[in-house]
């Protein structure tokens, strides 16, 4: 466990394994803890770059307004203060919308591209959603029971939610106690808006990694197919070329919960390609 | 546009067409208004009757604890005061629930039952979801955006919230309707009643031919809940003692499938409806 300081903010990061370089981008609410469980497993195959992005976790939270190119621009800092040129880069969730503006941008720094469960462009279904997470953390605070019943609607298929081990209300705890920690009501509110505002529908083509789209076939939040208006996980696969669309029959927009091992096998599948 | 005093509160009623009576129960958020597009087509064939539950819109609105037995037993009120025999029962969204409620508990004054974006109990998904309606409203109002942007999200499809009737139009109309219909106290005891809903050993007393329709991408009342609940699916499979049954998947709709796909969502319940009024006539005429 290490800081380094990128952009004029002290970055925490973590360095797990040896191989070829892997970078995980943590989503709106746990930090760097979303990968808890596939670090290891990756670990053993890459040397894995775990961090908290700007606003989470051990990571500064400087009160500033949060964008997509915010958490763009810093994972490059990050890659530039550690002497990593090249990288595969997985996300999930807010940390997909991030890892896809950021091989946008950065083509050059992205060796083998996973996104799992996020969107090129929100649609109106997914701008309500987002407000009322909005709506919710702001009445009751983002360490409160109430957005962590948000939270898990929008995470998990139903049949985890009445999984007797993983469901009802030690799914609630569970989401409580990942986000608690790791996240601030001002940079959530942001990583909301920043969701809501996103399009990085007309710099897909500029992707030229391999890259490997996953998402569950229950997701509501970040589904296969987005309303008319949005980009979601098949219109990415459409227009990113040579992507490989993969889908988790059954599971929700939380894979790496739902879907553990099977999902984790595959990234380290593709990666290792 | 009428009132008749039932169990001691004014009811609002309103009768459109002619035909065999047909009884729209309202859903938790807009009373009547939730039929508004709906009547004036199944006024051509039936006699409509589209009413306010206690607590909702036009009709009184006490202060006290509002349950599916409290709306069941008001209904059967409203038809008593109307002199209502039997009529069709059409229930969309919560008004489903209290339809198969009302079905179950008064089987005789049912003809035909259609039961539209059901659950019969609700899984913890669903649990959550009502709770979420309930601290929205409490926080924010019935009125709320805030609320509205839960409900749109959650009843309308993906493809409609992005077209020319969705988008802040659909959640600002949704908004005041909710507004105007309905305050928080009542909305909150309709989720706890959605919440702790379980009629699934009530179906087999249901006897009245039965429609269970659902829109293919109803996220809040699916064809399948999760293990703990029973949705369309269930409750289709379950009513054992339905005279006949079937079972309508809307295409392109989510829970509000009137809205989403008004043209078959509207095209399989006068359908069903006629066949069960036809087949009545008959064994009344050879009778």
């Amino acid at each position: 466990m290490s800081k380094v300081n990128v952009n004029g903010c002290d970055i925490w990061y973590e360095i797990s394994g040896s191989g070829a370089p892997v970078v995980q981008i943590g989503g709106a609410v746990s930090g760097h803890e979303g990968y808890a469980l596939v670090t290891p497993e990756l670990a053993k195959h890459f040397s894995v770059l775990d961090y908290d992005h700007r606003g989470y976790g051990m990571s500064d939270r400087p009160k500033q307004k949060y964008t997509m190119d915010t958490w763009a621009d810093d994972l490059r800092g990050l890659l530039d203060a550690l002497g990593i040129e090249r990288t595969h880069v997985h996300g999930g969730s807010m940390g997909g919308y991030i890892a896809i503006k950021f091989a946008t941008k950065f083509p050059e720094r992205v060796d083998r591209l996973v996104i799992n469960g996020a969107a090129a462009k929100s649609d109106f279904t997914c701008r309500c959603q987002f407000e009322v997470w909005k709506a919710v953390a702001l009445k009751y605070g983002v360490d409160s029971d109430e957005l962590a019943q948000e939270l898990c609607t929008k995470a998990f298929s139903r049949s985890w939610l009445d999984s007797p081990e993983t469901g009802g209300e030690n799914a609630v705890r569970w989401m409580r106690e990942a986000t608690a920690p790791n996240a601030s009501l001002h940079v959530f509110l942001d990583a909301c808006d920043a969701m809501i505002e996103t399009d990085v529908t007309s710099q897909l083509s500029r992707v030229s990694s391999p890259t490997l789209l996953m998402v569950g076939s229950e997701d509501v939040l970040t589904p296969i197919d987005q309303g008319p208006e949005g980009a979601g996980m098949r219109y990415m696969h459409e227009h990113i070329k040579g992507s490989e669309l993969w889908i988790a029959d059954g599971s929700g927009h939380g894979l790496l919960a739902e879907k553990a091992r099977e999902t984790v096998e595959k990234v380290i599948d593709f990666l290792s390609a | 546009m009428a009132k008749v005093a039932v169990n001691g509160v004014q009811i609002f009623y309103q009768l459109t067409g002619e035909g065999d009576y047909l009884m729209h129960v309202p859903g938790a958020v807009v009373a009547h208004e939730g039929y508004a597009a709906v009547t004036p087509g199944m006024a051509r064939h039936f006699k409509v009757l589209d009413f306010d539950p206690r607590g909702y819109g036009e009709s009184d609105r006490p202060k006290q604890r509002y349950t599916f037995d409290v709306w069941a037993d008001d209904m059967v009120g409203l038809l008593d005061a109307l002199g209502i025999d039997r009529t069709h029962v059409h229930g969309g969204s919560m008004g489903s629930s209290l339809g198969a409620h009302f079905a179950a508990k008064y089987p005789s004054r049912i003809h035909g039952l259609v039961l539209s974006g059901c659950t019969a109990k609700s899984d913890f998904m669903s649990k959550l979801q009502f709770q979420i309606w309930k601290h929205l409203a409490n926080s924010y109002g019935t009125g709320s955006l805030e609320l509205a942007y839960a409900l749109c999200s959650e009843s309308f499809s993906r493809r409609f919230l992005d077209g020319p009737n969705g988008k802040m139009d659909a959640v600002r109309g949704l908004a005041a309707a909710a507004g105007r219909n309905v305050d928080a106290d009542v909305l909150c005891d309709a989720c706890d009643a959605l919440i702790d809903i379980d009629v699934t050993a009530e179906l087999a007393k249901i006897t009245a031919p039965t429609l269970v329709v659902v829109g293919d991408g109803d996220i809040l009342t699916p064809a399948d809940q999760g293990p703990s609940g029973a949705g369309g699916r269930y409750i289709y499979e379950h009513l054992v003692n339905a005279e006949f049954k079937e079972f309508a998947v809307i295409e392109n709709a989510g829970h509000a499938n009137l809205m989403d796909n008004p043209d078959q969502s509207n095209r399989v319940v006068i359908d069903f409806l006629k066949r069960v009024s036809e087949r009545s006539a008959s064994a009344h005429a050879r009778g």
